[in-house]
């Protein structure tokens, strides 16, 4: 067993110098020996470690794989909620943590379901449900559920009325005439404990809220068990339209648009992208996706010591949050470049910001677009979020900022290091943060991957914890140069963005990520042809965006699915 | 096991006729008072999980037997006068946890197997799959008795974006209870909504209050007619789909069951609840002291009342990065201390991880001090698992874990004593713990094979 495990130990320190020296770092390409799976991080059969990534014309291979039965998760809980019953008490936040899977909360296979989850769907359904009741004046414009007012004797009818628009938005579907009627069956229930109407149809519209079909976002396949693609129906397309692009439930008019058929179409699919993305719902994409994919979300949980970094606040913290948003956001609707995101000439600050930037006041409480003439910052590696969660409280990692480029950006994120590692001597006054990670990490087994990772970071060095420009290490000079993993050197972070945004991996590690989360699967091994495909198209039409969202709502692995055999 | 039966009369002589009638029961003969509760008293497991290991030099004892003096670690437990009621338990393994040869990831694949000693399936997303964890066994067998089969109890929810990292999907680092192989139960972290949770369906008047409660039978009913209707329509979806997706509507249905008891009991209390203080709702946290006082506050109060005999604690979670700003050191608890990346990490980790047993002593002191039906503790009555999902918080390992066992089992231990194993197993600790819960079984996890001997 102990000598099974050695011989393991050294292939996989082999594999680790070969994942870590030299451009790829692939994590198709890094052999996990033993590991099983399907999934893209496991063994690829046939690749080749070492060489440049193919850009030559590839064949996906048809699988459009399949995406379990999705949860609604926390977000997409509230935001749905919002827009069918206009509630914004966002029940869900108070719901266990979403669990996360290939970087992402909206993971179907990680959104599973609990006795403790469902009590809470539970509590929420009733509360939610009466407070829209309380809110709607009967029969007014404004109704969102009382769309009616019962007449004496026919309160069934009204009943039958508001159930069957309110069961269609909420299950994103027709409802059947059998649906319908056990949901009208409520009044019954009701009227024999000696209430009537109200509490009859608010019982039904908890019932809708409880069922499955909308904890869930079903889709079927016509054989559970065959592993033939087909395509989704319309209504199917248009929930993962609206949960890609809104983390919420199809509008009335996605809703129509399917009803009517014809949403499977190239032109129509690629017209409700637009249309969707033209909506203040879109924020919501651009919030989850950089939450996740860029690590803002760390930043929730970031504590920088309060004696070392004084000017640390919440509303410092929520200024940070904003920019990276907001200059995502810019990227997504305006005709810019993808790969300018690593060394734009403007950011979102508001007046805190500026401060902590050193910037001239911008006058505002709220962040608005600025301009940045060459100097310190420009660029996502220079924006104090990145920078701030990727620190540790009492100083920066140069470490984990150069993971950051490796996982994030180039989706090459260099293997965990091994245990037992000695103590990184962070005595003030006994040498720079360069100097003591480069003497910790120089030997040994360390080196093959630290020698990629940490000049990458150390180009960062410049802000300190909390992202703050520092001319000093305490009292020792910073040396910014390095080298990327393919050997070009660098003088400073914008230096090496500006390099690094002409890498071949780095449209494509954001198709990958973009996938992901529209999907809500992980990357299937087979699909690094895609990939790659997305990436490319991505160049080809001017690195904007929205059209890698089109693309990616236009794929087969969006538009299809099958079963499990 | 000698217990305080006292003679009736010598109590009568010694106290004021005031405090005389609450004792009188303690003197009824246990047996007796057993028969008069209808069984005896139930039997409890609470696990008490802390994150990135022990700090071994200062957390095991230097002697074993039952004269040893307490580690530094593990003082408050002395301090507050538990060494007789705690088992320390040194070598015992959870090699399930480790995760070579497939790679790093000793706190994810730890915390996975920390009570289902099984290895969780190396994935960041697809095909989650580890083991039913000791907790759920128990918590199966019970299932019933109580209003709450098991609670899951934690002080923070990170759900971390990005990835937990080692390929391992968060949910293996942050979850210890698994209903299954495939579904993790997610953790509640705001005492106020356990509190909620827990008294929710008790009645709002004073028990014995004449008259019927027209809104709790209404309330029932309506509740119950939700429950139907979503059944109903989960039942027949299920037919509908293929094998994962029928697994995610068995959870579902599985959950809706659960709420259905707690419908079911609803104007109904067992004798436990109808006789327990609930107490007042605990104010919001405002850091991890609080909360986790609350939490187990209110762990005891459950246990107190019967409302569940099955609890986990999560003290944060797997390579948490706390900041202990508060005893002193800032920085992370994983990064900076376990690392040993700071040069003070020796004393930050024994700072840290002293708070952390000073809150199994806390709650071991509130159990030991709560009297059950047959006139033993409560402590005495439960088993209390308190360790880490590694060892040495810098090694990494799954083979010397730090162990303290609380309580008594309702006699099934002897405590008192610092007991050092040799091939030791967690798996043969849970198959232990289990048979006090009344369930026998002669196999856990991958590698549980036997009772765990000495204890």
């Amino acid at each position: 067993m102990r000598s099974k495990r050695q011989v393991f130990a050294v292939v996989g320190s082999v594999l680790t110098l070969v994942a870590c020296q030299g451009q790829v770092l692939d994590p198709d390409q890094v052999v996990r020996p033993g590991a099983p799976g399907s999934t893209v991080g496991g063994s690829t059969p046939g690749s080749t470690p070492g060489g440049p990534p193919t850009t030559a014309a590839c064949t996906p291979d048809g699988d459009p794989g399949r995406v379990s039965l999705h949860r609604l998760n926390r977000t997409e809980y509230n935001l749905t909620l919002k827009d069918l019953l206009g509630d914004t008490s966002a029940p869900a936040s108070a719901f266990p943590v979403d669990d996360t899977g290939a970087g992402y909360d909206n993971n179907a296979d990680v959104l599973s379901m609990s006795p403790l989850l469902y009590e809470k769907y539970d509590a929420a359904a009733e509360a939610v449900v009466a407070a829209a009741w309380a809110r709607d004046v009967t029969a007014s414009p404004t109704a969102k559920v009382r769309v009616c007012a019962p007449a004496a004797g026919a309160e069934a009818a009204c009943a039958r009325q508001i159930l069957e628009r309110f069961a269609h938005r909420a299950w994103r579907r027709p409802v059947s005439a059998d649906e319908l009627t056990r949901l009208v069956g409520f009044l019954a229930v009701a009227t024999a404990q000696g209430e009537g109407f109200a509490q009859g149809t608010m019982l039904a519209m908890q019932a809708v809220l409880l069922s499955p079909y909308f904890i869930f976002r079903v889709e079927l396949d016509p054989d559970p068990a065959s592993a033939t693609a087909h395509l989704l129906t319309d209504s199917e397309l248009a929930a993962r339209l609206s949960y890609f692009l809104w983390s919420s439930t199809p509008d009335d008019a996605l809703l129509a648009a399917a009803e009517a058929g014809g949403l499977q179409a190239p032109e129509a699919i690629a017209a409700q992208v637009k249309r969707l993305l033209a909506d203040p719902r879109a924020t919501a994409f651009s919030d989850n996706l950089t939450g996740q994919w860029l690590h803002l979300r760390m930043l929730d949980n970031a504590r920088p010591d309060a004696t070392l970094f004084p000017t640390f606040s919440e509303p410092l913290r929520e200024a940070m949050r904003q920019e990276t948003r907001l200059f995502f956001a810019e990227f997504l609707h305006q005709p810019l470049n993808v790969r300018d995101m690593l060394d734009a000439d403007f950011t979102f600050a508001n007046d805190t910001l500026a401060t902590h930037y050193g910037l001239p006041a911008v006058g505002s409480a709220t962040p608005v677009k600025v301009a940045l003439s060459a100097g310190q910052r420009g660029g996502l590696l220079t924006q104090a979020g990145i920078l701030t969660a990727t620190s540790l409280a009492t100083r920066t990692s140069a470490v984990r900022r150069g993971k950051f480029v490796l996982g994030a950006l180039l989706c090459s994120e260099p293997p965990p290091p091994p245990p037992g590692l000695p103590p990184l001597d962070t005595t003030p006054g006994t040498g720079s943060q360069r100097q003591k990670v480069t003497q910790a990490t120089a030997s040994g087994v360390c080196v093959s991957c630290h020698s990629v990772m940490n000049p990458l970071g150390f180009s960062m060095e410049h802000f300190d914890g909390v992202g703050a420009w520092r001319a000093t290490d305490q009292t020792y000079a910073i040396d910014t140069t390095g080298t990327l993993p393919d050997g070009r050197p660098f003088t400073d972070v914008r230096d090496m963005s500006r390099q690094l945004k002409s890498d071949a991996k780095l449209t494509q590690c954001i198709a990958r990520n973009v996938l992901t989360y529209a999907l809500g699967r992980a990357p299937m091994a087979t699909e690094g042809c895609a990939l790659t495909q997305l990436g490319a198209a991505l160049d080809a039409q001017g690195g904007h965006l929205s059209d890698l969202l089109v693309s990616i709502a236009q794929s087969p692995q969006f538009t299809q699915r099958r079963g499990e055999p | 096991m000698k217990r305080w039966e006292l003679s009736r009369r010598t109590v009568l002589r010694g106290l004021g006729t005031a405090m005389a009638l609450p004792l009188l029961e303690q003197m009824l003969p246990s047996m007796a008072r057993a028969q008069a509760a209808g069984g005896g008293a139930p039997r409890r497991l609470f696990a008490f999980y802390v994150p990135n290991g022990g700090y071994m030099q200062n957390w095991t004892p230097a002697q074993v037997g039952s004269t040893y003096t307490m580690s530094p670690i593990l003082k408050p437990l002395a301090d507050a006068g538990l060494q007789s009621d705690v088992l320390v338990l040194s070598g015992l393994s959870n090699k399930p946890g480790d995760p070579h040869p497939e790679g790093d990831g000793d706190h994810d694949c730890g915390t996975a197997a920390f009570l289902s000693c099984t290895r969780p399936f190396k994935t960041t997303g697809s095909g989650i799959k580890n083991g039913i964890s000791m907790d759920q066994v128990a918590a199966n067998a019970l299932q019933g008795k109580t209003q709450f089969p098991s609670l899951q109890l934690g002080t923070s929810s990170t759900g971390n974006g990005g990835d937990c990292g080692s390929g391992y999907a968060c949910i293996y680092m942050n979850n210890i209870s698994w209903s299954s192989p495939t579904t993790a139960l997610p953790k509640e972290t705001n005492p106020q909504a356990v509190f909620d949770r827990l008294f929710a369906n008790l009645p709002s008047s004073m028990p014995g209050t004449p008259g019927v409660d027209v809104a709790a039978a209404r309330r029932k009913a309506y509740k119950q007619s939700v429950i139907d209707s979503v059944k109903g329509d989960a039942t027949a979806l299920r037919g509908k789909l293929g094998r994962t997706d029928q697994r995610k509507i068995d959870e579902y249905l599985t959950s809706v069951r659960e709420l259905e008891l707690q419908v079911q009991a609803i104007g109904t209390t067992t004798p436990a609840a109808a006789a327990c203080v609930k107490g007042t709702r605990p104010s919001a946290p405002t850091d991890i002291r609080t909360r986790a006082k609350a939490m187990l506050d209110l762990s005891f109060l459950a246990f107190q009342c019967d409302l569940t005999r099955v609890i986990t604690f999560m003290m944060e979670e797997g390579s948490s990065d706390y900041s202990f700003d508060f005893l002193g050191f800032p920085g992370s608890h994983h990064n900076d201390y376990s690392h040993h990346q700071v040069s003070n990490y020796a004393a930050g980790l024994t700072a840290i991880e002293t708070w952390h047993v000073s809150q199994l002593a806390y709650l071991l002191a509130k159990m030991k001090a709560s009297q059950d039906a047959d006139g033993h503790s409560m402590l005495y009555n439960s088993s209390v698992f308190y360790s880490s999902e590694i060892d040495d918080g810098s090694a990494h390992g799954h083979l010397n874990m730090p162990v303290v066992l609380g309580g008594s089992g309702g006699g099934a231990y002897t405590p008192g004593r610092h007991v050092k194993y040799t091939g030791g197993k967690f798996a043969d600790l849970f198959i232990s713990m289990l048979a006090t819960v009344g369930v026998t079984q002669t196999t856990f996890g991958v590698d549980g094979t036997a009772p765990l001997a000495n204890l």
